[in-house]
């Protein structure tokens, strides 16, 4: 029974320890060369946050440049040349199925919403990380990584933020010891094995997805609309592995990059509620580790979800968040809790400026994009956008601003008015090589590149 | 766009006083009918021969049914004898509604990743032990004993036997896995593919009609959650679910089994939004018994609703509004009754305090507050859940800031105060009024008289429906509710959902119909409405999607 040993526990999703990951060669082979000759890949990290927040509180004071961090955000200050704010950006949503419906659902697509229940696609179009992958598709062994932060909600519109071009949608990863596997080995091969043990474990995965791949070639063509569809896609997503399970894929790696390890990232319950810090700071460095090794240069990562229900009481406050959020922007409760939120994205921050990467680090090499489901818990309003950027994209935007839009007038909806959300998602788009103009319908949002960020 | 049906319930709520708030029946995002013509009937199939209520073009499309993470572990422990409790990692299932279903959106590649790896986890754990899987010697001839393999777990597995083509696949893989180093390889292989195919992960179905194994499998995948057991699978194999009266011996005995119980438990769990109770978190200084509480709430639930099902086929009026529950020594502490030696017992209840599933812990604490009762949240419940009204949201810049709560003010007072705005009266009317008659309960159900020293008002009132009135008290309202025809209705259509895994489209109409007709016109027995299900034609024809 000696195949027995090689543990195949979690084909493709467990098992290698972490000597083993760091000994997946194909994985991690240190490249500079690419980074060198071409600069450095067009990278995009989506972070999502919830409940609204004070702009007076909770973003900078000043002009342009010369601006600010009051108390709440101090942990951010590092980071000010390397921070873009977008002060008084338009935000128009699809409120008609719920503000938080609309809000969380066309933070990421601009799209309008169809249906606050499922089955069936809940937005009318994609999240622009799976337009730009149809558009651009990705060399990177996965095109693009999703990780939740207890975002799971009994299928309400309000927990979903990642729509494919249907605008089914797509759910991340909950559990960060089972993303560690999927991302960071093969699950098939572990340290110390004999390369003809390896390779003969790699043909038999081929084998049995090759077998699988006829039924589903099979079923398909004999399936008729929406059904098609699905076993298309779920081919689709069969194939993808398929490549994965060739040796060779990218992998370019920073200089300071350290891989991660199976020790970093071990069983814990992923949905209780009081390790919400601890699974934010793994799928953080998750999102760090995706980015820097190349293995997707698309990452987003959910905290929480719109109407979330966190209970923040490693900060000592009471109450669910949501509730919360209806009694003012400014209560002591959210301040701490906004606080907290900013604490984590300085450590993101800090984490990815830890990469070095040629003259520059992974930070700056990245486009880094926070935004919340509303601006104003209370009144579930979104507009203007809660939205800011770090850094540059390798220099295509221009940071370390606080960039003024003229005073929002209240009696235009966020939906129509310029410069808006959707021209921001717009320019993500354009940065990450997509040739268009537009994401959204001009009812939810203008279209165009947004003015005054490069 | 809205059938009869919807249009009536749509005006019960369209009163002069209501202006700005019509709740209606939900319709979600169903998609338009399709113009299949009748499948030809043919050996092995459920003939359609049987007398039909809806015609073709009156059935709603058959998606295929991707199975449930219940359904998966369920699945897999009947195939290798042992609950691995694979699928709770799964990426979370899409629901019709606020019922678990699977019918729509196509998998990630994530999603094919967990298929994959919980595969080969059945796989390792079919290979350790081949006693339990392969049914003969493998040392005697193991080419032969390998078919054997590949034909039983096969059958089992893809819940219909394989044909010869597909045999020898399978054959051709175990090789590759045999000769690369052992018997138990082969194996390996053969389960990780058989797991990962479509016919494992979905109901595979059509063209043309329904076969018997499908029918079989709707069976047991709706009324258990599970795959066909050996009677089934048997009556399926011999060409014996081509009637109606077959299919109805089967349900019957399916029914009757205690798997039967716990999917009427889980519809009613996920009906109410119970499945909060699992995760949701309780003021620990208001509510400090409620952790030690929590398993024996979310217990009750499946227990009281197995006792109904069991004793009365599932009355609806003894769900909604029964005098007893089940209880065990903490739940009787909670609601003041005889704890008898502690362990899970019937008991009866204070008739003015409780009755049926809408005044127990589990529906009360899931839809209250974290510090509090909630007569927005539970009222909601009410309206959206139990009267299928679909509320209208509030719109965006709405101030929702509700006042804090004054020393001395008690729950009702502070929100009577904030629909003191008559822009937000005219829906909260119809939710706030129906939370108030909860308001005897605290936030974990526990029955209460007061509230921060002053006593509690329960007197509530019901707009909008068939059973219009004042009412007082949860229990009053919960036995005004059981007998409200747009109640049932609801339910009926509640339970349309959970089985067909979306949501009724205008082409259903036949179908729904039919199913409300007679579920209220016989007693209002779920066990009857679920053999009407699948009775009905939409459950025994298979109509392609277009």
């Amino acid at each position: 029974m000696h195949h027995l040993k090689i543990s195949r526990r979690g084909f493709l999703g467990a098992g290698a320890t972490g000597a083993a990951a760091a000994a997946l060669s194909p994985l991690f082979p240190i490249s500079e060369r690419k980074a060198e000759a071409a600069g450095p890949p067009r990278r995009l990290l989506l972070v999502f946050y919830c409940g609204g927040a004070a702009i007076s509180q909770d973003w900078p004071i000043g002009g342009e440049t010369d601006f600010t961090f009051p108390p709440l955000v101090k942990s951010l200050e590092p980071y000010k040349n390397q921070l873009i704010y977008l002060r008084n950006l338009r935000r128009g949503m699809d409120g008609s199925k719920g503000s938080h419906q609309g809000g969380t659902g066309g933070v990421w697509s601009g799209q309008r919403a169809l249906a606050n229940q499922g089955p069936g696609p809940w937005m009318t179009g994609p999240s622009i990380d799976r337009l730009i992958v149809s558009k651009v598709p990705q060399p990177t062994p996965f095109q693009t990584i999703d990780l939740d932060i207890q975002s799971e909600d009994q299928g309400n519109l309000r927990s979903k933020t990642l729509f494919d071009l249907q605008g089914n949608h797509i759910g991340g990863e909950q559990d960060p010891s089972r993303a560690f596997d999927r991302i960071f080995t093969d699950g098939i091969v572990s340290a110390g094995t004999d390369p003809k043990i390896a390779e003969r474990l790699r043909n038999e995965r081929k084998s049995v997805l090759d077998l699988v791949s006829d039924d589903l070639g099979k079923l398909k063509t004999r399936l008729g609309g929406q059904d098609r569809l699905r076993m298309e896609q779920h081919l689709e997503a069969l194939r993808s592995i398929e490549l994965r399970l060739s040796p060779g894929t990218s992998g370019a790696t920073g200089i300071g990059f350290k891989p991660p390890t199976k020790a970093d990232y071990p069983k814990v319950d992923f949905l209780l509620n009081d390790n919400y810090p601890k699974i934010g700071k793994m799928h953080m460095d998750l999102a760090v580790a995706s980015l820097a090794s190349d293995r997707s240069r698309i990452v987003s990562l959910q905290w929480s979800q719109g109407n979330g229900d966190i209970i923040y009481n490693w900060l000592g406050v009471k109450g669910e968040h949501h509730a919360l959020t209806h009694g003012g922007v400014t209560t002591p409760s959210l301040d701490k809790i906004n606080s907290w939120h900013f604490e984590q994205f300085a450590y993101l921050l800090g984490q990815m400026s830890a990469v070095k990467e040629g003259n520059g680090s992974l930070l700056d090499n990245t486009v880094v994009v926070f935004a919340n489901e509303l601006h104003d818990g209370n009144t579930h309003s979104p507009d203007p956008s809660l939205t800011f950027l770090a850094g540059s994209g390798g220099g295509y935007f221009k940071t370390g601003r606080h960039i003024i839009y003229p005073p929002v007038n209240k009696g235009v909806s966020g939906r129509a008015a310029t410069p808006n959300h959707s021209q921001l998602l717009v320019s993500l788009c354009q940065y990450m090589g997509c040739d268009i103009n537009a994401v959204s319908d001009p009812t939810i949002g203008p279209p165009g590149p947004l003015e005054r960020l490069r | 766009m809205l059938g009869p049906a919807r249009r009536i319930l749509v005006s019960l709520f369209c009163g002069p006083l209501l202006i700005g708030c019509t709740g209606n029946i939900s319709d979600g995002t169903g998609r338009p009918g399709d113009k299949t013509p009748p499948p030809k009937g043919g050996g092995g199939t459920v003939t359609p021969d049987a007398p039909r209520t809806c015609g073709m073009n009156q059935l709603g499309p058959s998606p295929l049914h991707r199975l449930t993470r219940v359904e998966y572990d369920n699945t897999i422990k009947e195939l290798v004898g042992e609950d691995l409790g694979l699928a709770k990692v799964f990426t979370e299932d899409e629901r019709a509604g606020t019922f678990t279903g699977n019918s729509f959106s196509p998998i990630s590649e994530m999603q094919f990743t967990q298929y994959a790896t919980a595969a080969a986890a059945v796989a390792d754990k079919a290979a350790s032990d081949l006693t339990k899987v392969v049914p003969c010697n493998p040392a005697a001839d193991p080419a032969a004993c390998a078919t054997q393999f590949i034909r039983q777990f096969g059958r089992r597995a893809h819940r219909r036997p394989l044909d010869d083509a597909e045999v020898a696949r399978y054959q051709k893989l175990f090789d590759v896995g045999r000769t690369g180093v052992d018997f138990a390889n082969g194996v390996h292989l053969v389960v990780e593919a058989m797991l990962q195919a479509p016919a494992f992960i979905y109901l595979i179905e059509g063209p043309g009609p329904l076969t018997q194994h499908q029918m079989a499998a709707r069976l047991s995948y709706f009324l258990w959650d599970a795959p066909p057991d050996a009677p089934l699978s048997a009556a399926a194999d011999a060409g014996k679910l081509g009637t109606i009266e077959s299919i109805r011996e089967q349900a019957r005995r399916l029914l009757a089994d205690p798997r039967a119980g716990k999917v009427v438990a889980d519809f009613h769990t996920q009906w109410l939004g119970m499945e909060r109770l699992v995760k949701l978190q309780k003021d620990s200084a208001l509510y400090g018994d409620f952790e030690g509480l929590r398993p024996a709430i979310i217990e009750e639930t499946s227990r009281f609703v197995a006792e109904v099902m069991s004793s009365e086929g599932g009355k609806l009026e003894s769900l909604l509004a029964a005098p007893y529950t089940v209880v065990n020594g903490q739940l009787a502490a909670l609601y003041g009754v005889p704890a008898g030696n502690g362990d899970w017992h019937k008991v009866m209840l204070d008739p003015g305090q409780r009755a049926g599933l809408l005044t127990q812990a589990g529906f009360l604490t899931a839809n209250g507050a974290f510090d509090g009762s909630s007569p927005i949240r539970r009222g909601l419940a009410v309206r959206e859940r139990v009267l299928c009204a679909d509320m209208p949201v509030p719109p965006p810049g709405v101030d929702q800031n509700v006042p804090a709560l004054m020393p001395g003010d008690t729950t009702r007072q502070r929100f009577d105060r904030h629909r003191a705005d008559p822009s937000c009266a005219s829906c909260h009317e119809l939710m706030d009024k129906l939370g108030y008659a909860y308001e005897s309960y605290d936030g974990i159900g526990r029955y209460r008289t007061e509230e921060r020293g002053k006593p509690v008002d329960d007197s509530g009132q019901i707009i909008g429906t068939d059973v219009d009135g004042a009412v007082k008290g949860g229990a009053d309202l919960a036995r005004k509710l059981a007998k409200s025809k747009q109640v049932q209705a609801c339910v009926a259509s509640q339970w349309f959902r959970y089985a067909f895994g979306r949501l009724q489209t205008d082409v259903d109409k036949c179908t729904v119909d039919a199913l409300v007709k007679g579920f209220t016109s016989a007693d209002l027995k779920v066990a009857d409405l679920l053999l009407a299900i699948v009775e009905s034609d939409a459950f025994r024809t298979y109509k392609a999607v277009e």
